[in-house]
């Protein structure tokens, strides 16, 4: 708390000395978001920036308050410089996704379509001696420029520029802050990925040199202090720590300007241009976008206000945006926790820089939609909740997503269901159109199920080790269809506490998978006992540390008469005869043996109803281990049918179709499609012959 | 207006040809029956005993589709084939019934009568399977040499385009002239095919030439009258649509009222086609003869023509 207010009466004076002092620079006071800081605010940036928007260049001046939380003497600084990943076609996210993302392909033939990211300088100064003055740029420092190099922690690639390291002569303290000043130039690629330019619409994300994160011994899995810093991949690009940023765009005057964060001002300059303050507290990172076409719509959700920037011809689709992200902040603050800021932003890219569309940033995130899209195909939507989403997984709960995406983009996936499916349908939230429809966790469970080899990976791997194509599905349709699996399994209830403590223990830190696992456990042992066992581990073992698949079956049910004792038998001393009664009322028993199997690698208990001729239904617990499982009646009643999972608590079952087995079919539904079928062959057979 | 009275004398003639639509419907439905029977033993087989098959009853359920797909997909595939074997079939079918249809229209008021109408089929079958072939030849190169123009202008033209609603607009323009220029290429077809009836010939590529000839004459008249006839189909399909949705195939009962839909619908079609080809070839009769086939008209076949004491060919300048 201390430490926000020295830091806002510093900023304060620091801005006034650079409106007087700085030709190029000058800044605004700005307005304290959070009385209390949400988070330690680790690194924090003062920035002045500008665009170039025929060059597509940013240039600008960067900086940085960096503290060390950790008891470490740190001697060496990292950072991202991930518009690198655009330079060449060596680098690694370029090889990682052959130049193409999304479906959007680079076009290499321009030079202008290239992206990178150069420091033109680093200074250092000392936090000890830090005070108002020494914030602005023209003290010299230690010059650590030259000290600069390039390092390749994932994969080892020498022609990857996105990660580098800075070595320190005089270490940080433990408690205590660094201050460097950067100058830097950014080239913004032409978009086909997250950022970038489209004729004159700029996404600048991560656009900046950004610090890495120092995890001190005993955050996530560090064993000893160390950086983690990855290089920047086609499957992700998140990981930062909290903090403050003032940031300040100089755009050309016509463009309309959007940014993490609460604008504090807008002065226009002599030059044609104008300068824009953007300030935002306790966030990750820091995004922007300039457009002259975009109009602005705005809103307000109770204290939050939402400002969506649209392309023209999208402007009769302003509602959609607006009436999905109320809807997820409805969901968001009443099933998970409050969203604290004060303001959103809402990107919508033209149709020419899609590729920089879905993309996600704190209070900030870009949509996508196109022109004539029917209200029944809700991708606008599904895009906005999601994306909005993001500000809960990693933009406050700040996981790694390079290390654990299921943690980010899976958990957002599984709210994203929730809320389409709530809101507009369960089976209808994605897609309702012309008598096909279908919800928005079927359609996932089905990019999962639906795999060509579902078995392609485990869902805790690193993001850059999966392979053909497996990372979307596993990362997002796998964890959110067991997340489904577990909330059916422990009830929506215990669900939801189970996310709110989740949420309320780890927001604004940097949660791991081991620390969702502990609050599952917890929560579970205190709601349900053992009835799922001592822990939760055996679950997470089977759907997130290993990649077999959930398929169970009910293969048969088998009937036959039991033959009632004939013979004598000594009774009393007495011997009785017994003779066979077949088909006499009431005395026949019938032996009805259902077979349940287990037809993939995962084990889950399962319940299995089994309904009876006379009407007569039994509820069976299987523990679902034994690869086949015998269920034997003997009664005057017959089994008719059985079912496993009768209440669709697996979802993460790969086909429902087997699970059930009636020795009775209903065959009106394949009648149906049977004389559908005739009527498809008649019209394609007519089709052929209108060819004469 | 001659597109009118072709239409309407077009309606009256297939009016009387109800029973060669009646035999083509019927052979459709036979076609579809011989793979629908099996189909039907594969959904048992494959998802009889299943409950979850229930669910697709009260309409489509994508979970249950996608599952079924999953478990069941290499069952159907033999049928996809099938039914794209069963399409090229037909249309040599197609051929072969297009000369009795000429012929049964071309009859004027006789009872319809299988025998001629077979005999039409395999008088003109070989000659009308070698005009189909060029036909199909020649609609392929034209649907090329349209498409990839049309194609690249609209490319082009979406390529400038600032946004996707000017794309939009600039592919769609790009696929209704596609269609209608498909549209004129069909009009020539049905002239040729015409054209080889009225004068017997064999020439079936030369057919294709002068129908050429005929639809450019008479652009307005051969192209619109074609236009015009799509009108039927097209409220016939609507129809079908909204029958579709209002009755549902929920239940046994339904599914039967929706059955006999799907059929009358099917029949329609065949009607409809006969529709069309007894209009052309009133509009074909409406205008003076082209010098066509000289020297190759066949005597016995003029012949047959006058001992039937009737004046088929109506036009007065054909000799």
């Amino acid at each position: 708390m201390k430490h926000g207010r020295n830091r806002v009466l510093q900023i304060f004076i620091g801005a006034i000395y650079l409106s007087i002092c700085n030709p190029l620079n000058f800044s605004f006071p700005q307005q304290t978001i959070f009385i209390k800081p949400l988070s330690d605010r680790i690194a924090s940036y003062d920035m002045y920036v500008k665009l170039n928007p025929v060059k597509k260049l940013i240039t600008g001046e960067e900086t940085l308050y960096w503290k060390n939380t950790s008891s470490d003497k740190i001697n060496e600084l990292r950072f991202h410089l991930y518009l690198n990943a655009f330079k060449n076609s060596k680098s690694t996210f370029i090889k990682e996704s052959g130049g193409q993302l999304r479906g959007d392909r680079l076009d290499m033939q321009s030079d202008l379509n290239w992206g990178w990211e150069d420091i033109l300088s680093m200074k250092v100064w000392e936090s000890s001696e830090r005070s108002p003055s020494d914030i602005p740029s023209g003290k010299d420092g230690e010059d650590l420029t030259h000290k600069i190099k390039f390092i390749h922690p994932d994969d080892n690639n020498k022609d990857d520029r996105t990660v580098i390291s800075v070595p320190l002569d005089k270490p940080v303290l433990p408690g205590k802050e660094i201050i460097l000043n950067i100058k830097f130039e950014s080239k913004l690629p032409k978009v086909f990925a997250r950022s970038g330019f489209s004729d004159d619409f700029f996404m600048a994300g991560q656009w900046f040199p950004k610090i890495g994160v120092y995890e001190k011994a005993g955050e996530r899995y560090a064993v000893k202090g160390q950086w983690n810093c990855h290089q920047y991949h086609a499957n992700s690009e998140f990981y930062a720590d909290f903090g403050e940023y003032n940031v300040h765009i100089t755009v050309p005057k016509n463009y309309v300007v959007g940014a993490v964060g609460v604008l504090q001002n807008e002065k226009q300059n002599n030059d044609g241009t104008k300068t824009l303050f953007f300030h935002a507290e306790d966030v990750i990172d820091f995004a922007w976008t300039a457009c002259p076409e975009f109009k602005v719509v705005n809103a307000v959700w109770k204290n939050v206000k939402i400002r969506v920037l649209l392309q023209p011809q999208h402007l009769d689709q302003a509602d959609r945006h607006i009436n999905a992200v109320k809807d997820a902040l409805e969901y968001f603050n009443k099933y998970l926790g409050k969203y604290p800021y004060p303001n959103l932003t809402i990107v919508d890219p033209p149709f020419r820089g899609l590729g920089a569309a879905g993309m996600e940033y704190p209070t900030f995130f870009t949509a996508g939609c196109l022109w004539g899209i029917p209200r029944g195909i809700k991708f606008t939507e599904n895009v906005v909740i999601h994306e909005f989403g993001h500000n809960y997984f990693m933009g406050m709960l700040a996981t790694n997503e390079f290390e654990e995406a299921w943690m980010d983009e899976g958990f957002n996936s599984y709210y994203e269901a929730r809320i389409m499916d709530s809101y507009y349908g369960m089976k209808k939230s994605f897609f309702d159109l012309l008598g096909f429809h279908f919800g928005d966790f079927e359609f996932q469970r089905e990019g999962y199920a639906g795999m060509r080899n579902p078995k392609i990976a485990e869902d805790s791997r690193y993001s850059w080790q999966f392979q053909d194509g497996g990372y979307g599905p596993i990362t997002y349709d796998k964890t959110s269809t067991w997340m489904f699996t577990l909330e059916r399994l422990v009830g929506r209830g215990v669900m939801d506490e189970i996310m709110k403590t989740y949420f309320e223990r780890w927001k604004f830190k940097h949660p791991c998978g081991r620390d969702f696992i502990a609050v599952v456990n917890e929560v579970v042992k205190k709601r349900l006992g053992d009835k799922l066992g001592d822990n939760m581990a055996w679950f997470f073992n089977e759907v997130l540390y290993g990649s077999d698949i959930c398929d169970y079956s009910i293969s048969g049910i088998k009937i036959t008469r039991v033959q009632q004792p004939t013979g004598a038998y000594d009774s009393a001393g007495v011997k009785k005869f017994y003779k066979l009664e077949w088909g006499r009322n009431g005395s026949t028993v019938y032996r009805s043996k259902v077979v349940a199997s287990r037809l993939g690698g995962v084990v889950m208990p399962e319940e299995i109803l089994v309904h009876f001729n006379s009407g007569k239904e039994i509820l069976e617990n299987w523990n679902g281990k034994d690869r086949t499982h015998d269920l034997i009646y003997e009664s005057p009643d017959k089994v008719i049918w059985a079912k496993v999972d009768p209440y669709d608590k697996i979802p993460l079952d790969v086909n429902l179709i087997n699970n059930s087995y009636t020795t009775e079919p209903e065959t009106t539904s394949i009648t149906k499609y049977a004389v559908k079928f005739i009527f498809w062959v008649e019209n394609a057979m007519q089709a052929f012959g209108t060819l004469f | 207006m001659k597109i009118f009275k072709a239409y309407s004398q077009g309606f009256k003639a297939a009016g009387k040809s109800k029973k060669t639509a009646l035999v083509i419907y019927l052979i459709t439905f036979l076609f579809a029956l011989t793979l629908a029977l099996p189909f039907r033993g594969m959904l048992k087989q494959t998802a009889g005993n299943s409950m979850a098959i229930n669910s697709m009853i009260k309409g489509f359920d994508f979970t249950t589709y996608t599952d079924f797909l999953r478990s069941a997909g290499h069952a159907i595939e033999p049928f996809i084939s099938a039914v794209i074997w069963s399409g090229i079939f037909y249309l040599i079918f197609t051929i072969f019934f297009a000369g009795g249809v000429l012929k049964i229209l071309n009859s004027g008021n006789r009872k319809f009568s299988a025998g001629a109408f077979f005999e039409g089929c395999a008088e003109y079958f070989f000659r009308y399977l070698r005009l189909a072939i060029y036909f199909i030849i020649l609609q392929l190169i034209f649907a090329f040499i349209v498409f990839i123009p049309v194609s690249i202008i609209a490319a082009a033209a979406a390529d400038t385009a600032q946004n996707e609603a000017t794309i939009f607009y600039i592919v769609l323009t790009g696929i209704i002239v596609y269609l209608l220029l498909l549209v004129l290429g069909f009009t020539i077809g049905d002239y040729a095919k015409i054209i080889l009836f009225m004068n017997d010939s064999r020439k079936s590529l030369k057919s294709v030439w002068l129908a050429a000839r005929f639809v450019i004459k008479h652009f307005f008249s051969a192209y619109f009258l074609y236009l015009i006839l799509l009108i039927a189909p097209a409220l016939l399909l609507l129809i079908y649509f909204y029958l579709d949705n209002a009755v549902g195939m929920v239940s046994a009962s339904t599914i039967f009222i929706m059955f006999i839909i799907q059929q009358i619908f099917v029949l329609a079609r065949s009607w409809n086609k006969i529709w069309f080809t007894g209009s052309e070839l009133s509009l074909y009769k409406m205008f003076p003869a082209m010098e066509v086939f000289p020297g190759e008209r066949h005597a016995e076949h003029d012949a047959k023509l006058n001992n039937d004491g009737r004046e088929l060919l109506q036009n007065p300048q054909t000799p």
